[in-house]
């Protein structure tokens, strides 16, 4: 799953002393972490680890305080939204968010036309593959069939497989997920599950939220926990879940009654 | 009024499937998107031959004014989400604008009229730069706070807009070109010059909203913050709304005020901002046409009833209440949710 480059090639995402502190409460401090072309990289930690924060954070939603954020060896800190996402980095949010007046081909179309590149060389053709490509995301996640409907009649579940599938289709350098699996049922985790992983195998790399540990030991190639606004740990899932600090972090201390 | 059933949805992911191809002027009006303008632009130009009295031409020109004014404001309130009440601020700019270049320059009256649609367009830009990027709410109290400062600036900035009194005795509006010399002193030729400006401003609006930049519109009063995740500039686009908006605001006023051959302070009152609040919420905020002939009926109806002011005001309030009663989503909103119920269970239908 792990593409190596060749050693010159700075890394897709390279994130130092990343900080954020709201009215005095220090969010994140000093977070950091890099993500490889081609890799899936987990980011977990319990409830109000600041997971959330450092995503908004580097896709410009959040302006951080300090740090440094690097894509692809070019620094997007503090940039606005709009143009981090043209940059590249392309999320979903941990509230579905979509329009819930326009039609599911809308989203697709929408999707693609804000995210690519301005550049219109081969337009047409482009715009021929992308229409065979938004297609098939929504054939393979049982959409198809709603692709006219507006999107505020879809369930839950498709709602996220909406969501996804609109980021997935623009192929972006890097797709930041924050929680693809919160709140779906175990049908529509698989069907997240083989579309994240078929999707990487084509070389698409991912960033991920995710509380789900099946879900992270079987998809993420290297995993970097959070807690309270701090780097806890870093390294492959199976390292990670020997962690005693990370476990500590997770469930308590033993001993500790319902700790939440 | 089958109009909302051509309200963007099911029609135009078939047009983008299958593009029929149609003569270019057809494509560059608006092809398919066309809907009922021309109808209703047909019914415009026949009002003049069915209606004899003057006074009913004149309710007529003001049903106009309403039908652009209104759906001016749907553009913003109702396409891109922003409660601005400033509109009425931006008909009173224009008015102003156009009424002091007229009775103090020689400048030609048309562009006269394009200058007043021009400041209003030009102060929108600069209102628009700072509040775009606030809040729904705050963006709404500073537009309401700017619509009061106007009407203080109006009432004493003497030099340029007469005051209190205003400025009053505008001559008629003109077309003289070459041997051309056309004059709107009556209601009659008055509406033809209004009827025309009303056709074309409903024109530019609605393939703005059919454009692919209406969909973005769109998507930004659905959820902004997926609209900027997905690359788009959304406080260039309300920024661009928004003037454009106050441009045919201020050009509505400007025409406006020329009718009423005078203009002072209360050109700022309240009483239009409600107006076209209610054309929109009760008309569909968000759907084309319904809010348009909802601009028609709210501009005829009080003429009808023949009510005093204060009787006229206790209506409107008691629709508002029983239309968000009933129609919350006002009746273009009614109606796309019918047509969409329909569309959802042929598409059940369709696969069992």
């Amino acid at each position: 799953m792990t593409a190596t480059l060749g050693a010159a090639a700075p890394p897709a995402l390279q994130v130092t002393g990343l900080g954020k502190s709201f009215m005095g409460v220090a969010a994140l401090s000093d977070v950091e972490f890099t993500l490889s072309t081609g890799t899936v990289l987990g980011l977990i930690g319990p409830n109000g680890s600041g997971k959330s924060t450092a995503l908004d954070c580097v896709t410009g939603f959040v302006r951080p305080d300090s740090g440094q954020i690097l894509l692809d060896g070019e620094s997007i800190f503090g940039k606005a939204p709009h143009l981090i996402a043209r940059a590249g980095l392309v999320r979903t949010f941990q509230t579905v968010k979509l329009y819930d007046q326009l039609t599911l081909d809308e989203h697709m179309s929408l999707s693609l036309r804000g995210l690519y590149k301005a550049g219109r060389s081969g337009a047409s053709r482009r715009r021929s593959a992308e229409r065979k490509r938004a297609t098939s995301w929504l054939v393979e996640f049982g959409l198809e069939q709603l692709r006219s409907a507006p999107a505020g009649i879809l369930s839950y579940g498709q709602k996220k497989l909406l969501a996804l599938a609109a980021v997935l289709v623009t192929q972006p350098r890097i797709a930041l997920l924050d929680e693809p699996l919160a709140g779906v049922n175990p049908r529509i985790i698989d069907l997240i599950r083989d579309a994240i992983l078929q999707a990487n195998t084509e070389g698409q790399t991912f960033l991920i939220i995710e509380h789900n540990v099946e879900f992270i030991t079987s998809c993420c190639s290297e995993v970097v926990v959070l807690d309270a606004g701090k780097k806890l740990a870093a390294g492959p899932p199976s390292v990670i879940w020997d962690d005693p600090a990370v476990y500590e972090a997770f469930l308590g201390r033993k001993g500790d009654g319902h700790a939440g | 009024m089958t109009a909302a059933l051509h309200v963007h949805e099911p029609e135009e992911t078939n047009d983008v499937m299958s593009r029929k191809s149609s003569s270019p002027l057809h494509k560059w009006l608006g092809g398919r998107h066309l809907g009922p303008l021309l109808p209703t632009a047909a019914a415009i130009a026949l009002v003049p031959a069915v209606v004899t009295n003057d006074y009913f031409i004149d309710v007529a020109n003001l049903a106009l004014t309403f039908m652009v004014l209104g759906t001016a404001f749907n553009l913003l309130y109702g396409y891109v989400g922003m409660l601005s009440f400033a509109q009425v601020a931006f008909v009173g700019i224009g008015g102003y604008a156009s009424s002091w270049l007229v009775t103090h320059t020689d400048l030609w009256q048309p562009v006269a009229f394009l200058a007043g649609g021009g400041v209003a367009a030009l102060v929108a830009a600069v209102v628009g730069a700072v509040t775009v990027r606030l809040s729904e709410g705050a963006f709404a109290i500073i537009t309401l706070s700017f619509t009061l400062l106007c009407a203080v600036v109006a009432a004493e900035w003497t030099g340029v807009t007469g005051g209190r009194q205003g400025i009053f005795g505008l001559p008629a509006p003109s077309l003289s070109l070459g041997p051309v010399d056309l004059v709107a002193d009556t209601p009659r030729s008055y509406y033809y010059l209004l009827a025309g400006f009303t056709v074309l401003a409903l024109w530019a609006m609605q393939r703005l909203v059919r454009s692919s930049a209406g969909t973005v519109m769109i998507a930004i009063r659905d959820n902004e913050p997926l609209a900027k995740a997905q690359g788009y500039a959304t406080n260039n686009y309300k920024l661009a709304v928004f003037s454009f908006c106050a441009f045919v605001t201020g050009l509505t006023g400007a025409l406006h005020v020329f009718r009423l051959t005078t203009i002072d302070p209360s050109i700022f009152d309240f009483y239009l901002m409600q107006v076209m609040l209610i054309i929109v919420i009760l008309g569909g905020a968000g759907t084309f046409w319904p809010v348009a002939y909802s601009a028609v009926l709210f501009a005829v109806l009080p003429e009808m009833l023949r009510m005093a002011d204060e009787a006229r005001l206790i209506v409107y309030g008691a629709l508002l209440v029983l239309g968000l009663l009933f129609l919350p989503q006002g009746v273009g909103g009614f109606l796309r949710a019918r047509a969409m119920n329909r569309q959802l269970r042929d598409m059940r239908g369709g696969r069992s």
